[in-house]
């Protein structure tokens, strides 16, 4: 990066804050670093976000947000400045009563449950974070495991700086960041633009996130069955039923993974519904889901379920090489089928989480080592297959994003109109959401 | 239950329902069946006339601003006519009006009603068809233009029974037949089974033959308001003088005249057939021998039904009838959908008559019946006709038809 | 700083463009379907709100999809505005055309298009109300025995769903499900160009309508919701439907304490109640609620006295009766500890005159008596705080008691106001919808001009408060402005989506031209 370049960033956020050092970048990719400019900043405030986008601004340099692990490939030719939000982890505040809590951009998951503990209360969970920051997630519309009940957008309201430099409060929040905090805007609700947008029209740097409290009670019941249909019925029928906040289905290897430690054998196919609340309710809830997942041939797994309780307080990360999909339930082993049959070896890591009381499924297949032969080509041809299947990628990535896009031009032309009207200069993540956007 | 949601009372000018129309809200529960009685999506529209056309001022809330519009300082539209045609093409069944008077305290058939008497008053009334039949009942009793001599010779098959003139002996009970009844060959067969029922239930009735004359329904119904009055003060005087406690009909347009357009002018009361038979078969003076095998659904007549609040009647008389497996429709007693043939749109707009006939008739075969009954000759006229259009085979037939078959 | 984007426009509207479009347009979708008849265009410039339109110049009947496109080129070709219209039962007034044009009327778009019982959606057009969607769902089930239905609003079942849906209403178990614009799945929109335009997972090939909110990317349909009209027409629209379970019943509580203590008490029930797995439906009502429902026959006024101030109905709902039973008594354990008591709900109900079943919030039918008293009924509401509600309402009041003074024998602040209605609230109790309705004579200019003045200041104070509005009402558009850098981005939305300003001009003022309109 040229000198004068590095030196308005060091005014901006300080010298110590920017970095142009490949090993400092390498954090930032999963493979080589980029050979194309490119400067980290880690800004300490949104102030300094606003500053950092004015400069890009004028200068006409393309600013780039993390909203996984790792940035997506291929990187930009252009390069430019990528936005570090580390330090931007405070938590500005909790509403106890109204079960709000008012996070910056940086804070993390475990952070945030610490913090939350010591009020009573905490956050969902996702089933397949994607990044250790919780706004990245959120906006990401990341699945929770309690997603039977619980809906996918956790954010009430945002604070976006926008292309110029202007601050956009969402929601209520534009009237006043310390009343409600109710996340439908005066008008048209044009805040839903940012959510799920790779921050490409706006970057999120605060956000008025749902919070819950602790529950009087919870539980989590598991149960093994050895084929997959009748596990997929329960995550489908049971929710219907309103009694349970989490139903979901992993696969041994999904199990294993996610709790190494576990003694014994498991089930090919194991069954959590997890319910919390009024411990009186709980226990009633716990009693009919045990009759209807055993009617439907599952055994209850006791002790896995008191193992997994510790999984069940932490934050399960889905890999960067994995399909993750929603599609109806009754079409779930339609795609197990299909994945499993294309993928070589012990097969994947499946997971399998009941949306909207059971209305869908997320479906998750992870690749975990040892990885087929031509991991790349494997995973391509089967995003290939899923696509032509029907499977929905609420956030297409890569390669199958444009393909994914393709299949609604029309909602495609929109997404650019959007981006013009917001980004005219294209700073904001270029072609981060989709080539050419 | 029609004079609490004000169906049938008598309309005032269109003045008088002036301040109503500001009161409209649009809700739309006009525009289609009480949403707590909906029981079939496809079975929730209402309105004959909106239905066909759509547009909004086909629907109450429509008329509700073209009573605004006429009755400002300055009218705001001029009488055209397509304002005639939206005026002119209700059939004044009152369902709007059921719905929303207990709701909102307005009364859109009313406004509707004297929206057409206003036009007429302003001289952009009757239709020319409609002149027809208001010509044909000033000249000849009936809008038939059938001489006045033949009224009563659906009574000649009936020499058995003796039936008394009423005109010349004093009777208790007067059976009034009817325009319909008397003169349309179809329907002579309820005229017949009337009478013969009457002299089941050793009643003492008489007719008045080729004396009797219209009632002046139709037009009314048309909005000639004042020909109508002038009509009535001519019945009263005939029907007042005859000394008769109770005047029985089988024409649903009859009865709902005589109870609400000649209301406190009359000296006795009035009665539907169907009220008639209900009791006799209730006291077990009526017994049926026949089998009818038949499947069959009841059509609730406005004039009967809205207008006159007889609901179980019929339904008691079908039930007690050997062998007819009695189907209800989903538009039913206060809901029912209207034939489409009432306010002289069978005359003045047949295609909104037969469109709405159609539509009852599909309703009508959902339920499995082969046969539709009724208990008023304009809407078995009407519903014949839509039978007839739709494909499949559906009867449709008076009630006393069915009486008479299986006594 | 803020930089409103405005624009400028002019209309190729003549009298000669009018009889060639009208022309284009009977090509298009048939003569009959077509008007400009004074008699039609007549009906659809008012409605019972204090605002006032203008005539249409034409009103068109389109049946699907591709006739409204077929409309919209028409009018994009032309330069002319375009609004459409469903059922006409718009609160905000915004289905008025400020500026005449065409106005398209989807009456003949009322068909459920499907229903799957897999994702539990419905997929309709545009005019089919509330009580045909919720008849049509209950023919189809989420499991055997469990019949599916939609969430529907407090208003009357001939209303059109779509068009709450679209303009972000909220049901009364929004608690439980979350708002309407939360559970709408796919959406097709007609734009001003006459570009169709499909949002949602359904609108990709192969999907299916898997119901997941949003996306994929970024929610580009958020600028269609609330937008009244303003954007493009929404022709098609998949929503999710819930099972309904077998047992429900209804409870009113009441307060035992009086004036701001028993507003505070339901309040803290809200929250309790709306944290748990518990209730289906939750209202604040007010003592007039029950005044209104009252038969001809009594005085309101002799009748105050018996009613609180402030009620809950609140209907629980189980699987089985042995759930209901449950949840009954935790309910009841929370309402003790947050000083409430069961009411009679027979003896109210026989009072009141009308069925207090819970059938009552399926179709809603009686909800329309609550325009009886004087002929039109108003109302503003926003989102806010469940703690703040009674700030709130003490500023409210003030307001009542400026414009609708005590001691005026005709019209008494009791019987003018209905005072502080809380619905909903959102899931857990995060905010909730707090309306303020009043009642009002349309035919009478004083109550006119006095409606108007009512809610302007009512609307300056809540937006003074916080609160942001939920719909888009007399009283609040005019406030856009207030909003800053989100009111620049809808100008700027607007000029992007229709930079003719044909669609709908001036239902909200984002645009150069726009009037306030005059009392």
């Amino acid at each position: 990066m040229k000198e004068q370049a590095r030196e308005k960033l060091s005014q901006i956020v300080g010298p110590e804050h920017v970095s142009g050092d490949p090993d400092k970048l390498s954090a930032y990719f999963r493979g080589a670093v980029p050979e194309v400019p490119l400067t980290a900043v880690a800004p300490q405030d949104a102030d300094e976000v606003v500053a950092l986008v004015q400069y890009a601004s004028e200068e006409a340099v393309p600013l780039f947000t993390l909203k996984d692990a790792h940035f997506p490939e291929p990187f930009p030719e252009s390069g430019g400045v990528i936005l570090d939000f580390r330090r931007m982890n405070g938590i500005d505040g909790v509403d106890k009563r109204n079960l709000t809590a008012h996070i910056q951009r940086g804070v993390t998951w475990d952070q945030l449950g610490e913090a939350l503990e010591r009020e009573g209360l905490k956050t969902l969970m996702p089933a397949a974070a994607t990044s250790p920051y919780v706004l990245d997630n959120l906006v990401a519309r990341v699945i929770m495991r309690s997603a039977a009940r619980y809906p996918e957008v956790q954010v009430a309201n945002l604070r976006v700086v926008l292309a110029d430099g202007r601050v956009h409060r969402t929601g209520s929040h534009a009237l006043d960041e310390d009343g409600c905090d109710s996340k439908d805007d005066g008008g048209p609700n044009i805040s839903r633009w940012y959510i799920g947008a790779e921050d490409i029209y706006g970057i999120p740097v605060r956000g008025s996130i749902w919070i819950y409290p602790a529950p009087k009670a919870e539980t989590y019941l598991a149960f093994g069955y050895d084929d997959l249909a009748p596990a997929l019925s329960a995550i489908r029928n049971i929710p219907r039923k309103e009694i349970c906040d989490a139903a979901l289905v992993m696969n041994s290897r999904y199990l294993r993974r996610l709790a190494p430690d576990l003694p014994g054998s498991v089930p090919p196919w194991l069954l959590v519904l997890g319910s919390e609340g009024h411990p009186r309710q709980v226990e009633f809830y716990a009693d009919v889901c045990r009759k209807e997942a055993t009617a439907l041939g599952g055994k209850e797994e006791a002790d896995l379920g008191e193992a997994l309780g510790g999984a069940f307080r932490r934050v399960w990360y889905r890999p960067e090489q994995s399909h993750g999909f929603y599609t109806f339930l009754s079409r779930v082993s339609e795609f197990h089928d299909l994945v499993s049959s294309r993928v070589e070896g012990e097969g994947l890591a499946e997971l399998f989480v009941s949306h909207g009381y059971g209305r869908a499924a997320w479906c998750e297949f992870d690749y975990l080592e040892p990885y087929p032969q031509d991991l790349e080509g494997t995973y391509e041809a089967v995003n290939e297959l899923l696509l032509e299947k029907g499977a929905y990628f609420d956030r297409p990535m890569g390669k199958i994003a444009e393909r994914f896009y393709a299949g609604n031009v029309a909602y495609l032309e929109q997404i650019r109109r959007v981006k013009n009207m917001m980004d005219p200069k294209r700073i904001l993540n270029p072609d981060q959401l989709v080539k050419g956007v | 239950m029609a004079k609490e949601k004000k169906i049938g009372d008598s309309v005032g000018s269109l003045m008088e329902y002036r301040n109503l129309a500001w009161k409209c809200v649009r809700c739309g529960l006009c525009r289609g069946v009480n949403p707590e009685k909906l029981i079939q999506s496809d079975h929730w529209e209402n309105c004959p006339t909106g239905t066909k056309y759509k547009f909004e001022a086909y629907f109450a809330p429509g008329r509700h601003e073209l009573l605004r519009a006429l009755t400002v300082d300055d009218p705001e539209v001029e009488i055209t006519e397509k304002l005639k045609e939206i005026v002119f093409s209700c059939t004044s069944c009152g369902h709007c009006q059921e719905n929303c008077y207990p709701i909102k305290g307005l009364e859109p058939m009313n406004v509707g009603l004297a929206l057409k008497q206003h036009l007429i008053k302003l001289g952009h009334g009757p239709l020319e068809p409609h002149h027809i039949l208001i010509q044909s009942i000033l000249n000849y009793d009936n809008p038939w233009m059938s001489p006045r001599a033949a009224r009563g010779k659906w009574a000649k098959k009936l020499k058995d029974l003796k039936i008394k003139d009423a005109s010349k002996e004093k009777v208790e009970v007067l059976y009034f037949p009817g325009c319909n009844d008397s003169y349309v060959p179809d329907l002579k067969e309820v005229s017949q089974t009337t009478a013969r029922v009457l002299a089941l239930g050793n009643v003492d009735f008489g007719i008045l033959g080729a004396k009797e004359r219209c009632c002046g329904s139709t037009a009314f119904r048309v909005g000639a308001v004042e020909m109508f009055e002038k009509y009535k003060k001519a019945n009263v005087k005939q029907l007042n003088g005859l000394g008769i406690k109770t005047l029985v009909t089988a024409c649903a347009g009859c009865y709902s005249t005589f109870v609400n357009e000649y209301t406190g002018e009359l000296d006795f009361e009035v009665l539907h057939i169907v009220e008639f038979i209900a009791r006799l078969v209730a006291e077990e003076k009526l017994t049926f021998k026949n089998e009818l095998d038949l499947k069959v659904t009841y059509h609730d007549p406005c004039h009967i039904g809205r207008y006159g609040g007889l609901y179980d009647e019929p339904r008691e008389i079908l039930k007690a009838l050997p062998g007819v497996d009695f189907r209800e429709m989903d538009r039913i007693r206060e809901y029912s959908l209207c034939c489409g043939s009432g306010g002289g749109v069978k005359t003045g707009y047949p295609e909104v008559a037969m469109d709405t006939a159609k539509m009852r008739v599909r309703e009508a075969k959902d339920t499995g019946a082969e046969t539709i009954v009724t208990c008023c000759p304009f809407c078995e006229m009407n519903l014949k006709d839509g039978a007839n259009a739709e494909p499949g085979a559906m009867q449709v037939v008076d009630l006393m038809e069915l009486v008479s078959e299986a006594l | 700083m803020v930089r409103a984007y405005k624009q400028t426009f002019e209309y190729g509207l003549t009298v000669d463009t009018l009889s060639e479009v009208r022309d284009k347009l009977v090509e298009a979708l048939g003569a009959e379907w077509v008007s400009d008849d004074p008699a039609i265009l007549t009906c659809y410039f008012r409605d019972f709100t204090a605002r006032v339109g203008k005539w249409p110049n034409l009103v068109v009947l389109p049946s699907t999809t591709e006739e409204v496109q077929a409309v919209m080129r028409i009018a994009h070709e032309h330069r002319i505005p375009v609004v459409p219209y469903s059922t006409g039962f718009n609160h905000g007034g915004t289905a008025l055309p400020q500026w005449g044009g065409i106005l398209v009327d989807l009456k003949r778009m009322d068909k459920v298009l499907a229903v799957d019982e897999e994702g539990m959606t419905i997929t309709l057009q545009s005019y089919l109300g509330n009580a045909r969607v919720y008849t049509v769902a209950n023919e189809y089930f989420a499991l055997e025995g469990l019949p599916l239905k939609p969430a529907i609003p407090m208003t009357m079942g001939s209303a059109s769903t779509l068009c709450n849906y679209v303009s972000r209403g909220f049901s009364g178990i929004a608690g439980k499900h979350g708002g309407h614009s939360e559970n709408i799945v796919n959406m097709t929109w007609v734009l001003p160009d006459g570009e169709i335009v499909k949002f949602g997972p359904g609108s990709f090939p192969n999907v299916g309508d898997v119901p997941v909110q949003f996306g994929p990317g970024p929610d580009i349909s958020g600028m269609f919701i609330s937008a009244d009209g303003m954007m493009g027409i929404c022709t098609e629209i998949t929503i999710k439907l819930f099972p309904e379970q077998a047992h429900e019943k209804l409870y009113y509580l009441v307060p035992n304490s009086e004036g701001i203590g028993a507003l505070t008490d339901c309040i803290d029930f809200f929250y309790e109640i709306s944290q748990q797995n518990l209730m289906l439906f939750i209202y604040k009502m007010c003592h007039t609620d029950a005044l209104v429902m009252l038969p001809e026959e009594y005085n309101p006024a002799d009748f105050m006295h018996m009613f609180p101030e402030h009620a809950l109905t609140l209907i629980l709902c189980g699987l089985t009766e042995e759930e209901l039973a449950l949840k009954e008594e935790i309910m009841l354990e929370m309402a003790e500890s947050c000083n409430l008591e069961l009411a009679n709900i027979e003896m109210l109900a026989q009072m009141i005159g009308v069925s207090m079943h819970k059938d009552m919030f399926k179709k809603i039918y009686q909800a329309g008596k609550v325009m009886k008293p004087k002929g039109s009924f108003q109302w503003i509401a926003g989102y806010y705080r469940l703690d703040r509600v009674p700030e709130l309402m003490e500023d409210y009041k003030k307001i009542v008691m400026r414009y609708w003074k005590p001691s005026d024998p005709q019209i008494s602040y009791a019987l003018a106001m209905s005072g502080t209605h809380i619905q909903g609230p959102l899931p857990f109790g995060r905010a909730t919808t707090i309306e303020f309705d009043f009642w009002w004579d349309p035919g009478n200019p004083e109550q006119v001009k006095r409606a108007i003045l009512t809610l302007r200041e009512m609307g300056e104070m809540m937006m003074d408060h916080g609160v942001m509005f939920a719909k888009n009402l007399v009283g609040t558009y005019e406030l856009l402005p207030r909003l800053g850098v989100y009111y620049d981005l809808v100008c700027r939305a607007k000029a992007m989506t229709d930079p003719l300003h044909i669609m709908h001009p001036d239902v909200m003022p984002v645009g150069d031209g726009y009037s306030q309109q005059s009392e």
